[in-house]
């Protein structure tokens, strides 16, 4: 395979939606926490963001195994999360912290980075792809690739 | 949480300008190299700055010795990244124990979370995942470096916010009475002079509130219901317009339990135009305005913005202006008590 090919984007796309994903739970926990003194819909709102951080992680793993929905739908997700941050920061006392900023700013802007570049490692047939055949068989990156 | 700890804005600066050193200095070196490395590097390089610059703060000789040797080997990792040498084991190592150190020294107390411990433990997250996964033709050690990145990122990175949350609320400063609300004058003796004027202000609001127990009369007035759970408040926007005056005849807001048999007045609530517009405090300590700060709002309720500055789905972080409450039905934390006690609240939802 060549040098050029091991750019890792989707790779890196995948660790860093972990983290996000990771943040979207903690959110969740906020949620359902508020809902215990006497505000149960705040469970539902947990759990539709329990359900967002699960997403997000399955579409870094669905990038993995080069599935070409996964980057276009992560490409509208992070424009949704950026435009929404910017949007929330618009409020009157909303000033945001340095965490603020690389979590609603720096983490979305470098994924669209990282999916906005039209690479074939995001295609099932790069060198890197996953077999044709079914069932779970482990990324692409988990292998040594084929000799030659 | 949400404060950056004296010193600690200066280290960040630092942390930016090794990171673009980094970036400039070290362009030939990784140009052909994965995505991954470059940023894992890069991020490691402004972890490295942001502890070079916390060296020689009030932390103690301990810790500015530490906060010295982990800059010095933070930084080292981009440029061995790319030496031959074996580095990846001791630069993964090196970050997760700068994370793990820096949550021990939280729930040890020896540091208070902020904004910039926060910041600088996420990127050594993502530093520690961008380096350890395998990408490259021949990646050594997938089998082992998969799972240690699915088990490394999402655990640090919930547990770093667990622990500030946790640290948060545990031990709050002084002018937090609980995470989220910010009190102009927490501590202090109230003088004679100031007793006497709660007491006035708590007889007079009572007793001009009353009529607002019909909330026909208080959408009449102009009183619009803000939300639907708990201690709902109703707002009049006029009242709010014209000012934080500490009128007991005419409060900003009233606040209503929602009881088998409709809503319970149970207090008022005068409140200021803007984020950081106190109104007048006669009576000291004992009538404090308090501000909330990153509380995440929506139509179901509200609670408090995640150390991540994330709220739930639907909600939004606000913080809005300051507030002062005033409970006309008994509260185990006072007549002026930022909050209506859970206990009182649920006795009047059955009741």
């Amino acid at each position: 395979m060549p040098e050029a090919r091991s750019t890792g984007r989707a790779e890196t796309v995948f660790v860093l939606l972990l983290i996000q994903g990771a943040a979207w739970g903690l959110a969740a926990i906020s949620g359902f926490v508020a809902a215990l003194p006497g505000q149960p819909a705040m469970a539902l709102l947990g759990l539709f963001t329990l359900l967002l951080a699960a997403v997000t992680v399955w579409l870094g793993v669905a990038l993995l195994y080069r599935v070409r929905a996964a980057r276009r739908l992560l490409i509208g997700m992070e424009w949704t999360c950026l435009a929404g941050t910017l949007l929330v920061w618009l409020l009157p006392g909303n000033a945001p912290g340095p965490v603020a900023l690389l979590m609603g700013l720096g983490l979305p802007a470098t994924l669209l980075w990282l999916l906005h570049v039209r690479s074939a490692e995001w295609t099932r047939t790069s060198s890197w792809s996953a077999p044709a055949s079914p069932g779970w068989s482990p990324p692409p990156s988990w292998r040594p690739p084929a000799a030659g | 949480m949400w404060q950056t700890a004296p010193g600690h804005g200066e280290a960040l600066v630092v942390g930016i300008l090794a990171l673009a050193c980094w970036l400039l200095l070290g362009r030939r070196l990784y140009r052909a190299s994965p995505v991954s490395l470059r940023l894992g590097t890069a991020l490691a390089a402004f972890s490295g700055g942001a502890h070079l610059g916390l060296v020689g703060g009030s932390h103690g000789a301990v810790t500015n010795l530490l906060f010295f040797v982990d800059g010095v080997a933070l930084l080292a990792i981009a440029p061995l990244a790319f030496s031959g040498l074996a580095w990846r084991l001791p630069a993964a190592l090196l970050l997760a124990g700068t994370v793990l150190a820096y949550l021990v020294y939280l729930l040890a107390g020896w540091e208070a979370p902020d904004q910039v411990g926060l910041t600088t433990k996420l990127v050594e997250i993502a530093a520690l995942g961008l380096l350890l996964i395998p990408v490259g033709p021949r990646p050594r050690l997938p089998w082992v470096r998969w799972p240690a990145v699915l088990l490394a990122v999402p655990m640090l990175t919930v547990g770093s916010g667990l622990v500030t949350w946790g640290v948060t609320l545990a031990r709050p400063d002084a002018t937090h009475q609980h995470l989220g609300a910010t009190v102009k004058a927490a501590a202090g003796t109230p003088t004679p002079e100031e007793k006497a004027y709660a007491d006035w202000l708590l007889t007079q609001t009572r007793a001009a509130i009353a009529p607002y127990r019909d909330t026909r009369l208080a959408f009449a007035a102009g009183y619009r219901p803000q939300s639907s759970a708990g201690a709902v408040h109703w707002i009049n926007d006029a009242l709010v317009k014209a000012g934080p005056a500490l009128d007991p005849n005419h409060p900003q807001g009233l606040v209503y339990v929602t009881g088998r048999h409709g809503p319970v007045l149970v207090g008022a609530m005068f409140q200021g135009r803007k984020v950081g517009d106190f109104g007048p405090d006669p009576g000291g300590p004992l009538t404090a305005w308090h501000e909330h700060e990153h509380i995440c709002f929506s139509p179901a309720g509200f609670d408090l913005e995640s150390p991540y500055a994330g709220c739930p789905m639907g909600s939004v972080s606000v913080s809005v202006p300051p507030m002062l409450h005033v409970w006309i039905v008994p509260n185990p934390g006072g007549p002026f008590a930022i909050d209506l006690d859970q206990r009182v609240i649920r006795a009047i939802q059955r009741a």
